[in-house]
C-alpha cells in the first residue's frame, strides 16, 4: 500500500485522476500494473522530497506527473524502455524545485528532450541523462532548463544541436560547463573559444577520425554504395531513394534526412596532407571538403570517412 | 480490447507514406525546438504538424474501418507493378487486385464533396447507409449529431416551401404594412455549412423549385424577404434517381447535383461486425474521435489546397480529346456552329436525327453516337473540380491520369445520357453497360483514350498556334499577322482534305476560325492606324 504525499495528494484528487485514467482508457490502451509501477517509480520520490507551501500547488504537480505517466504508458514507452522510469526519476528529483514552480512545462521539456536523444542516440543517451541530472541544479528558469538540454544533446553526440548549442553556452553557469565538458582546469570561456573555432580535436597528422553509415543489411544506414555531394555549404550523402545532410564533429554525427541530394562535387584534387589518411580507402568514388573535415565514399565500403 | 476502442481509434501511422506531400513533410528542415516536441503535446499542437490531406485519409479510414461497413474497394489504384487479375463464371467478370492505395467510392466521394464544397447525390436501395454517410460528414465537418438530425430535410409529398425555408412571424403578418415589414423565421439549416435533404425526390415540384434557388443560387426567399446561405457541402439521398421518386425530379435540379454516388451492397460476410454493433450497443457516429473533426478554417484551407493542384498539360489535353468527342452532330445543321445535339433537342426531334444520316464513319468508335446529349460547361468544371481533390486527397500535387479516370465516371453520371439505340450497346460484350453505367463511361474515356493515342494527338499544333496568340499581339506587324493566318487556313485545308469531319475536329475548326477571326480584326485595326 502507497503511503506518503503522493499518495495523500492522489486520494485528494481521487474522482478527478479516476475520471482522466478512464478516458486514458477509452483512448489508449493502458495495463494497470504498468502504469502503478512507473507512477510509483518516477514520481514517488520525486514527492517525498518536495515541500511546496500549500496542498493545492502539490496536487497541481501531482496532477502533472500522473498524466504524463498515463500517456506515456497508454502509448507503450514503458513497456520498450525498461531503463525509463529510472532515467525520468532521476531527471525529476534533480529538477524538483521548478517542476514544482512550473510543473507543465518542465515536465513536458524534460520528456520531450529525453526521448529525442533516446530516439536519435540511444548509446549516449545515459550520458544526457547523468549529466543533466549533474547541472540542473545551477537552472533557474525552465528556459536555462531547455538551454541546457540542447547544450547536452550536442555534448551527447547529435552534431545537429552544434550551432543552437554554441549560442546557448552562455545562458549557461560555468559550474555546469566544466560538468558538461569534463574540464578541470581550463578556463571555461578558453575552452568555448576552442569549441567555437574548431569542430574536431587539432590533429599533428591526418587521420580518419569516423566512420558513418554502413550497410543496412548490417544494421547500416545504407541500402546502396553512398554517394557524395554538396547542399548550400552542406554535405549530403545519397544511397538508393535516400539522401541525408550529415552533421558531424568531435562529439558525434547525425544524418537528416533531406528530400534531395546537392550537386556532385566537382573532382576535387586531394590534399597532400590527407593523402596518407585516405590511402586505405583508394579507389575513392567522391570526395567533399568541407570547413572542418574532409569526407570520402570509397568503392569498398558503405561507409562515409571523416578525415582530420 | 474493449469494444468501443476500435471504433475510436485513429491510427498514428500515414496512411499515405509514398505521397508527394507526405514525403515533403517527413524532410522538416532542422529545427532546435523539435528537441522539445513529442507525445505530451496538446493534441492542437501535434495536430498543427499534420498536413490536411492526411487528416482527411485518417477520416476516410476510421469511416471504412469502423463507421460504415463499406469493404470495397472499387476506385482502383496501380503503382509500379500491374494488378493481379481473376476471372469468373461465364460472364468472365474480371476482379483486379490494386497494387496501390484504392478506395470506396461510396465513402471517399462524400469525403471529397465536403472538401469541395458541391452536391452530391446518394442513391440505393432502403438501408444502405445512405444518410448514415451523409451525417457523418456532417460530424467530420465540426456539428453535433442532435443539430445534424434536427437539420435534415426529410422529403415528403407534403412538404412545403415554408416547412424547407420557414415561417413568417405571425404578429409581423398582421401588423405589417409593407413587406419589408414581415420577419421570417428561417429554418436552422439554411445556415449550416452541410445540408442534408433525405430523399429528395419525394418532394412536391413547387417544394423542388425552392430548393434549387437555395441550392444554386445560395439564398432563400420568402415574402420578398432574402436570407444569404454559406456556401456549404450539400447531401441528398435518393432510393431511386430514375423516376421512382413520388414527385419527377425537376431538371434543373437535377442538372445541379454534381456528383453521384451509388450505396453499395451489404456484404454479407460482415454481419458478424454488425452483430458486435448491436451486443456492445455503440452507434459509430457517437465514438467519432476528435482528432479527425474539421473546422470551418480548416476546410476553407482545405478548398484554397485543392485549388492549387496542378493538371498537366497533357491530361488535359486528354480530357479535352474525351470532352469534345459528345456535343457534335454533323447533320443537324448547314452551319457549323450549330452543328450540335442541342439544335437537335430544341427542334424536338429524335436523338439520332443526325447520326443516321452519316455515312462512312466508324459507329463504333465515333464515341458521340453512344450519347444522347454533349457535356456542359458546368459538367466540366465540376470533374475538373472533383480531379483535383482526388489528387489532394492522395496527397499528390498534381493530377494523375488515373485520378480522371476514377472519378470521372461518377461526375458525369446524370450529366451524359446514354442512347441505349447505338450500334454499340447492340454489341453482346456491351450489353452489360445499358444498366452499368459507371463502367460505361470509364470504358467510354478508355476508348477515348485509345483514340487519342492511336491518332498522336499528344503532338498538338492547335496549342502551338495558341502559344504564339497568348503572347499577345502588341507590336506585331502585318506581315507576320498574315504569315500566322496563312498557317491557319493551311491548316484548315489539310483538316478538309481528309474528307470526314469527326466530332474530334469540330472544336479544333471552330478555335482555328476564332484565332483567324482575332487575327483578322487586329490586322483591321494595323490598317486603320496605318
Amino acid at each position: 500500500m502507497m503511503d506518503g504525499p503522493l499518495a495523500q495528494s492522489l486520494r485528494r484528487q481521487r474522482d478527478v485522476l479516476n475520471a482522466r485514467f478512464a478516458i486514458a482508457e477509452r483512448q489508449m490502451t493502458i495495463d494497470r500494473d504498468v502504469f502503478s509501477d512507473a507512477l510509483m517509480h518516477v514520481a514517488k520520490p520525486l514527492f517525498d522530497g518536495l515541500h511546496p507551501a500549500d496542498d493545492k500547488l502539490f496536487d497541481r504537480c501531482s496532477t502533472v506527473v500522473f498524466d504524463a505517466v498515463l500517456r506515456l504508458t497508454g502509448l507503450g514507452y514503458f513497456a520498450h524502455h525498461g531503463e525509463l522510469a529510472d532515467e525520468l526519476a532521476q531527471l525529476f528529483q534533480a529538477c524538483a524545485e521548478l517542476l514544482a514552480r512550473a510543473p507543465r512545462r518542465t515536465v513536458t521539456s524534460l520528456i520531450h528532450a529525453l526521448l529525442r536523444v533516446k530516439q536519435q542516440n540511444p548509446r549516449q543517451c545515459r550520458l544526457w541523462v547523468e549529466k543533466f541530472a549533474a547541472c540542473a541544479g545551477t537552472a533557474t528558469t525552465v528556459d536555462q532548463l531547455r538551454d541546457l538540454a540542447v547544450v547536452l544533446a550536442w555534448r551527447s553526440g547529435l552534431a545537429q544541436y552544434r550551432t543552437p548549442a554554441l549560442a546557448r553556452l552562455d545562458h549557461l553557469k560555468t559550474a555546469s560547463t566544466k560538468i558538461i565538458f569534463d574540464q578541470s582546469c581550463e578556463s571555461s570561456e578558453d575552452y568555448i573559444s576552442k569549441l567555437t573555432a574548431h569542430p574536431w580535436p587539432p590533429q599533428q597528422v591526418s587521420r580518419c577520425v569516423a566512420a558513418i553509415g554502413g550497410y543496412s543489411g548490417l544494421a547500416g544506414t545504407f541500402r546502396d554504395m553512398p554517394g557524395i555531394s554538396v547542399l548550400d555549404d552542406s554535405v549530403i550523402i545519397s544511397s538508393g531513394d535516400g539522401h541525408w545532410r550529415l552533421y558531424a564533429d568531435r562529439f558525434g554525427h547525425f544524418l537528416e534526412p533531406v528530400p534531395q541530394a546537392g550537386n556532385t562535387a566537382s573532382h576535387t584534387r586531394i590534399p597532400a596532407s590527407y593523402r596518407k589518411a585516405l590511402e586505405p580507402m583508394q579507389p575513392l568514388t567522391g570526395l567533399v571538403k568541407t570547413d572542418g573535415f574532409l569526407a570520402a565514399v570509397s568503392s569498398l565500403s558503405y561507409q562515409v570517412f571523416i578525415v582530420v | 480490447m474493449k469494444p468501443w476502442e476500435k471504433f475510436r481509434k485513429v491510427p498514428t501511422a500515414p496512411t499515405n507514406p509514398d505521397s508527394a506531400r507526405h514525403k515533403a513533410a517527413a524532410h522538416k528542415p532542422f529545427d532546435v525546438a523539435n528537441l522539445f516536441a513529442g507525445p505530451l503535446d496538446e493534441p492542437e499542437a501535434a495536430a498543427a504538424g499534420q498536413s490536411l490531406d492526411e487528416k482527411m485519409r485518417q477520416a476516410y479510414f476510421w469511416i471504412v474501418n469502423t463507421a460504415i461497413i463499406s469493404p470495397f474497394y472499387d476506385i482502383e489504384y496501380n503503382g509500379d507493378a500491374a494488378a493481379k487479375t481473376f476471372r469468373f463464371g461465364d460472364s468472365h467478370t474480371t476482379l483486379r487486385l490494386p497494387s496501390a492505395q484504392s478506395y470506396s467510392s461510396f465513402v471517399l466521394l462524400p469525403l471529397l464533396n465536403m472538401a469541395v464544397r458541391r452536391r452530391c447525390l446518394l442513391v440505393g436501395g432502403p438501408g444502405r447507409g445512405k444518410t448514415a454517410s451523409a451525417v457523418l460528414m456532417g460530424l467530420l465537418a465540426g456539428y453535433s449529431s442532435k443539430d445534424l438530425q434536427r437539420a435534415i430535410q426529410h422529403g415528403q409529398p407534403q412538404m412545403t416551401i415554408a416547412d424547407l425555408l420557414g415561417n413568417p412571424m405571425p404578429a409581423d403578418l398582421m401588423a405589417a404594412k409593407t413587406m419589408d415589414d414581415i420577419r421570417i423565421s428561417w429554418r436552422k439549416w439554411l445556415s449550416m455549412r452541410v445540408k442534408i435533404i433525405d430523399e429528395y425526390n419525394r418532394i412536391p415540384t413547387r417544394t423542388q423549385s425552392a430548393l434549387l434557388t437555395v441550392m444554386a443560387d445560395e439564398y432563400a426567399e420568402l415574402y420578398d424577404q432574402v436570407y444569404e446561405c454559406p456556401s456549404a457541402a450539400w447531401y441528398l439521398t435518393a432510393n431511386d434517381d430514375s423516376g421512382g421518386g413520388t414527385y419527377p425530379v425537376i431538371e434543373a435540379l437535377r442538372d445541379r447535383i454534381d456528383i453521384v454516388v451509388r450505396a453499395l451492397h451489404f456484404n454479407t460476410r460482415f454481419i458478424g461486425d454488425l452483430l458486435d454493433r448491436i451486443e456492445a450497443d455503440i452507434q459509430p457516429e457517437s465514438l467519432l474521435p476528435e482528432s479527425i473533426i474539421f473546422s470551418q478554417q480548416e476546410l476553407d484551407t482545405v478548398q484554397q489546397q485543392i485549388r492549387q493542384i496542378q493538371i498537366p498539360q497533357p491530361l488535359l489535353r486528354r480530357l479535352e480529346f474525351f470532352a469534345g468527342q459528345f456535343e457534335f452532330a454533323e447533320y443537324a445543321a448547314a452551319q457549323l456552329e450549330y452543328q450540335t445535339k442541342d439544335t437537335i433537342k430544341l427542334a424536338d426531334l429524335a436523338g439520332d436525327f443526325s447520326s443516321r444520316q452519316e455515312t462512312g464513319k466508324d459507329r463504333l468508335l465515333e464515341l458521340g453516337h453512344q450519347t444522347g446529349n454533349g457535356l456542359s460547361v458546368r459538367a466540366i468544371m465540376t470533374l475538373l473540380t472533383f480531379v483535383k481533390a482526388a489528387a489532394w486527397f492522395r496527397g499528390n500535387d498534381e493530377v494523375e491520369l488515373e485520378d480522371l479516370r476514377q472519378v470521372l465516371p461518377f461526375v458525369l453520371h446524370d450529366k451524359l445520357t446514354p442512347d441505349h439505340d447505338a450500334a454499340f450497346f447492340e454489341q453482346p460484350e456491351h450489353n452489360v453497360f445499358r444498366a452499368d453505367r459507371i463502367g460505361w463511361l470509364r470504358r467510354l474515356f478508355d476508348l477515348a483514350c485509345d483514340e487519342f493515342d492511336r491518332l498522336g494527338r499528344d503532338h498538338d499544333p492547335i496549342n502551338d498556334i495558341a502559344g504564339e496568340f497568348e503572347q499577345g499581339l502588341e507590336g506585331l506587324g502585318a506581315k507576320h499577322v498574315k504569315k500566322r493566318m496563312e498557317h491557319i487556313e493551311r491548316m484548315l485545308k489539310r483538316i478538309a482534305k481528309g474528307n470526314k469531319l469527326y466530332a474530334y475536329l469540330f472544336d479544333d475548326v471552330l478555335k482555328l476560325k476564332y484565332y483567324h477571326q482575332r487575327y483578322q480584326n487586329y490586322l483591321h485595326w494595323l490598317d486603320y492606324q496605318a
